[in-house]
């Protein structure tokens, strides 16, 4: 009989099966997969000894089998997974109720970018294995022991693309419920459930005691079947070898204490053996099913964090949006997505609780845009992000690479929307933002616009999306022009909220086009949508008005309790409004030899009231820049206070720059382009980093590629921009032959650029023999090196 | 609020090659030290295993190490302890983020960081040395990369002690740690008292090495 999830019984998991292999003599270094091929005999005996003991399900001896290891046990993979199906099958000899799991587990490299394994590759690596399984007849997909959220989106959806078997997903807390790579048990959760798997849970980890407060939260925000597997109590050492601290009647109890509070599967890891399993079994199968009645809420997240709609106000801040915004439109052209990145840390500083994120600009391609720079905010900034075109491609891609939860903006009532959105939505597992318009437009009262967002909810519900995944946006427009609709938007929060029950959106300061005083404006319809219902208005965060407006709404809302952050946060308003300490502002040079940030940008400001950039730049910049360099180069300055001198021309050079930009000037000359790239293979670019802001302030244009570039990228970025310098910089002695790469297809096509190369492995001899034209030891040598090309 | 130990302090200008901090580095180090705390989860891992020598070959039972180094470093050794350390990876999202925010800061954190790892990996090596038995003593911490230990000795480790499930420890291809501020490392068990060891002798880099310039090398300084 085919294998179906039911909700309405519990089933029993097998035990450990490492240590069970280890019980029979496998030793330390050997692979336990490879004995599918060499012992089947073994693996069979471990699994018939837990179908006898009671089990349900087993898992396959298939934990390490990936294209990775199989390199290292010399079979093909689809051998030693059909192999380890077939075992199992055979060992449930054909007795009803007895049903394989193939079991996958982390592949043992991390995903970029926090390691070097490519999110598709990972997809591939993992849908190998499930092609193999699947074919060889297994019964459903067990993944086990994740504590990377992001690969295990990876094999969810290499399980979804790849088969139709039921799917089981677990992954290994510790204590304080978070894993290794800090996913929580709540953004687990709702990551799994959004990617459709039919159980989830925990396994591992721990044992079944310190599961206890995990598994609670887990029954309390899930909806679908729960599965928990834990170890035998915590391993302690005797004789130098691992044991583990619970008998199998203690392990028993905690599980039957689990099943009792609705978990539906259940069985053991590590430590565990038939006889935990057999004790298991039997107190188990007295315990009927319970109603759970967990909390579900509508929320979006990141691995770590999630924001909740419907609690307190989530304000989306919206600054990450090219549309009006020439800087951030210039740094996406320019690929700077250090000022993206900045841009996003400042708005979770001024208290934005999901950030929306849009790269559309009419030339460039915004679905490889939106799928790059996603990953990237996610590494710096832990706010779930709302993932906002008009171009379902750019959606889906971000979509895909997204790690956790994210919300879609958005889809809208017309028939062409629904059906490109919607199935993105419901695929990745996102959370969508519904405009009330359609084919009609806008509707003009607030029942028309009810009207479309009743038809975006039945569309979504339709295809499986949660009425708590949809939030809806009944669009603000400008009041200068259509003034009776403010009211109508206003009414229609309402009646979306009260009728059909889902969250609300406003993307508020539209309102106020074409009028004087906007922000009174803006934060007066702010606290006037907040009060019909608004959840999560989409704005500034950085506008005082508008963030003093949710303030003060969540005092009078009671969601600010005891007003303990009202009070915190305009206690601090009053001492910033103290008029700064007296004495003599610094000059221009002392600034920067100081590394004053503020105060070389107020000064510089102060000095363009009469005198040119150029002269301020030759005659101010350039000789403190230089004085602060010597005195590094003799050992004066070390490395943090280079750096910030740095940092302070940098914000002298910018007020200049933006007063060019004002005046329509050009700086005389172009700057000098320089590429900077740390080689394949290496993720760690903090050196190559400490270059660019050196390089910067000796005013280079420096074209940063990033970490782990391949050779191909460098070479065609440096012939785009026809640069006359590339720097690369190596960490690792095995990466230091990529480099020697890099430099050679680089003769070959940019046969003028010069090369500097630095970093930790590197030498003078050593760049030498890998073909670059200079070494340099530090960043300052970078810069005199650079100077003299 | 936590207090930033003088030992990583001065560990942390030391890798920064400084002599004395200014007032304006003290505030910065001491604000991203309590930063570091938060983001870090330290975890360590260690195992003591036999070691039989074959030339410059050390067999570790579940792999061998081919460095002349090591062996010699081992050569009054039958035993050595593994340790596999880490401060997990909310620092090194920690110091992503801080490189956006401010580089100076984001080169002091990053000093602090690797000194914090260092003296965890400290503490792992003070915790196998409680096991010592009478006339069994440490040799000196070695680790992958240092001298002629291949970096991929690492991944030996890192299998042996099954660090990945048991502390979040894996590798790149290109043999980098993940989490980055974490240490792989072989101390050996000697029947004898070691003399001070002459760390720089078997460092490939002395020739541009700042601390070696400063008089202070690696390894024999106060913890």
């Amino acid at each position: 009989m085919a294998f179906t999830i039911n909700k309405d019984r519990i089933m029993i998991l097998d035990g450990a099966m490492g240590t069970m292999l280890q019980s029979k003599g496998l030793k330390t270094g050997e692979i336990p997969e490879l004995l599918n091929i060499t012992r089947p005999e073994v693996v069979e005996s471990i699994h018939a000894a837990y179908f006898d003991a009671g089990a349900n399900i087993v898992l396959t001896n298939t934990f390490g089998a990936n294209r990775y290891k199989a390199k290292k046990m010399g079979r093909p993979l689809e051998e030693v997974v059909t192999a380890a199906v077939d075992i199992a099958r055979h060992a449930a000899r054909g007795e009803a109720d007895r049903y394989v799991a193939l079991d996958i587990a982390p592949c043992g490299k991390v995903l970029a970018p926090t390691g070097d394994l490519p999110f598709e590759e990972a997809v591939e690596t993992f849908a190998q294995v499930v092609r193999a399984g699947t074919k060889a007849g297994a019964d459903l997909i067990f993944l086990e022991t994740f504590t990377d959220l992001y690969e295990l989106k990876a094999a969810v959806l290499a399980a979804k693309e790849n088969s139709d078997l039921p799917m089981i997903s677990t992954m290994s807390f510790e204590a304080n419920g978070m894993t290794f790579f800090g996913a929580s048990v709540e953004s687990m959760v709702l990551t799994l459930e959004g990617l459709g798997v039919d159980a989830l849970g925990v396994n591992c980890s721990l044992g079944p005691k310190q599961l206890v407060p995990i598994v609670k939260r887990i029954l309390d925000i899930s909806s679908v079947p729960v599965a928990v597997k834990p170890n035998a109590g915590l391993p302690t050492i005797k004789d130098g070898a691992a044991s583990y601290d619970i008998t199998p009647r203690e392990f028993a109890e905690y599980v039957k204490g689990f099943a009792e509070a609705g978990v539906s599967f259940v069985g053991g890891c590590c430590g565990t053996n038939p006889e935990y399993i057999k004790l298991t079994a039997e107190l188990v199968k007295s315990v009927s099913p319970a109603k759970r009645k967990p909390n579900l809420r509508a929320a979006v997240c990141s691995p770590s964090r999630q924001t909740f709609f419907g609690g307190d106000v989530a304000m989306i801040g919206e600054r990450l949006n090219p549309t009006g915004k020439k800087t951030l439109q210039a740094a996406i052209r320019s690929g700077d997505s250090d000022f993206i990145l900045r841009e996003a840390i400042r708005q979770q500083e001024q208290g934005a609780d999901v950030l929306d994120v849009n790269m559309g600009l009419p030339d460039i391609d915004e679905p490889a845009k939106l799928a790059e720079i996603v990953p990237e905010i996610q590494a710096v900034v832990d706010l779930p992000l709302q993932l906002d075109s008009s171009n379902p491609d750019a959606l889906e891609r971000a979509a895909r690479v997204y790690n956790g939860k994210p919300l879609i903006n958005s889809v809208n009532g017309k028939k062409e929307s629904l059906g490109a959105i919607l199935p993105i939505a419901k695929k990745y597992g996102c959370a969508v933002l519904g405009l009330t318009l359609d084919e009609s437009g806008i509707p003009e009262t607030a029942e028309g616009r009810f009207a479309v967002a009743e038809k975006i909810v039945a569309a979504a519900e339709a295809i499986g999306i949660p009425r708590r995944d949809i939030l809806i946006d009944c669009l603000v427009l400008t009041v200068s022009a259509q003034q009776s609709q403010a009211m109508e938007t206003l009414k229609a929060v309402k009646m979306v909220k009260e009728r059909l029950g889902v969250k609300t959106v406003l993307g508020v300061s539209n309102i106020s086009f074409g009028l004087p005083a906007r922000p009174v404006i803006n934060r007066t319809m702010l606290a006037m949508a907040l009060a019909y219902g608004l959840d999560a208005p989409i704005m500034n965060p950085g506008d005082e008005g508008m963030s003093e407006a949710v303030a003060a709404y969540r005092v009078l809302a009671a969601k600010d309790k005891d007003s303990e952050k009202f009070i915190e946060k305009f206690s601090d308003h009053e001492e910033q409004k103290m008029p700064a300490a007296s004495g003599d502002a610094p000059s221009l040079a002392q600034a920067i030899a100081r590394g004053l940030k503020n105060e070389a940008a107020s000064v510089t400001k102060d000095l363009l009231r009469d005198r040119k950039p150029l002269d301020i730049i030759e005659n101010e910049i350039v000789p403190a820049l230089d004085a602060v360099g010597k005195d590094y180069e003799t050992g004066r300055l070390f490395l943090p206070q280079l750096i910030k001198s740095a940092e302070a021309a940098k914000s002298s050079f910018d007020a200049l720059r933006a007063e060019l930009a004002k005046t329509g000037a050009r700086e005389s000359g172009e700057r000098r382009k320089i590429i900077l790239a740390t080689v394949r293979g290496d993720i760690h670019d903090i050196g190559k980093n400490i270059v660019k802001t050196i390089m910067e302030n000796y005013n280079f244009n420096v074209i940063d590629l990033g970490r782990d570039v391949p050779e191909e990228k460098v070479v065609s970025a440096a012939k785009e921009n026809g640069a006359e310098i590339v720097g690369l910089s190596a960490l690792m002695t095995t990466t230091v032959a990529n480099m020697k790469k890099t430099i050679e297809l680089l003769r070959g096509e940019c046969p003028t650029a010069k090369i500097i190369v630095g970093g930790a492995v590197l030498t003078p001899r050593l760049a030498e023999q890998i073909g670059a034209d200079f070494y340099a030891k530090d960043a300052m040598e970078g810069v005199r090196i650079a100077e003299k090309i | 609020m936590a207090e930033l130990p003088l030992y990583i302090l001065r560990e942390t200008l030391r890798i920064l090659g400084m002599d004395e901090p200014d007032y304006d580095f003290t505030i910065r180090a001491e604000r991203l030290y309590v930063r570091l705390l938060e983001a870090s989860s330290p975890k360590h891992v260690i195992a003591r295993v036999n070691i039989s020598l074959d030339g410059d070959e050390t067999n570790f039972g579940a792999f061998s190490v081919k460095s002349a180094n090591l062996a010699k470093l081992f050569h009054y050794c039958k035993a050595c302890v593994l340790i596999a350390s880490t401060l997990g990876a909310g620092v090194d999202r920690l110091v992503s983020r801080v490189q956006k925010e401010d580089m100076t800061d984001a080169v002091i954190l990053d000093a602090l960081a690797s000194a914090l790892a260092d003296s965890r990996c400290d503490e792992a090596e003070n915790e196998a040395a409680a096991s010592l038995s009478g006339g069994e003593h440490f040799t000196m911490r070695f680790s992958p990369g240092y001298g002629d230990v291949p970096l991929d000795a690492s991944r030996d480790i890192i299998a042996a002690l099954d660090a990945t499930r048991a502390i979040g420890l894996s590798m790149t291809s290109s043999n980098m740690l993940i989490p980055i501020k974490s240490v792989t490392a072989f101390v050996g068990i000697a029947d004898r008292k070691e003399e001070t060891c002459d760390s720089c002798s078997l460092c490939p880099v002395t020739e541009p090495c700042i601390y070696r310039k400063k008089g202070d090398p690696c390894g024999v300084h106060d913890k």
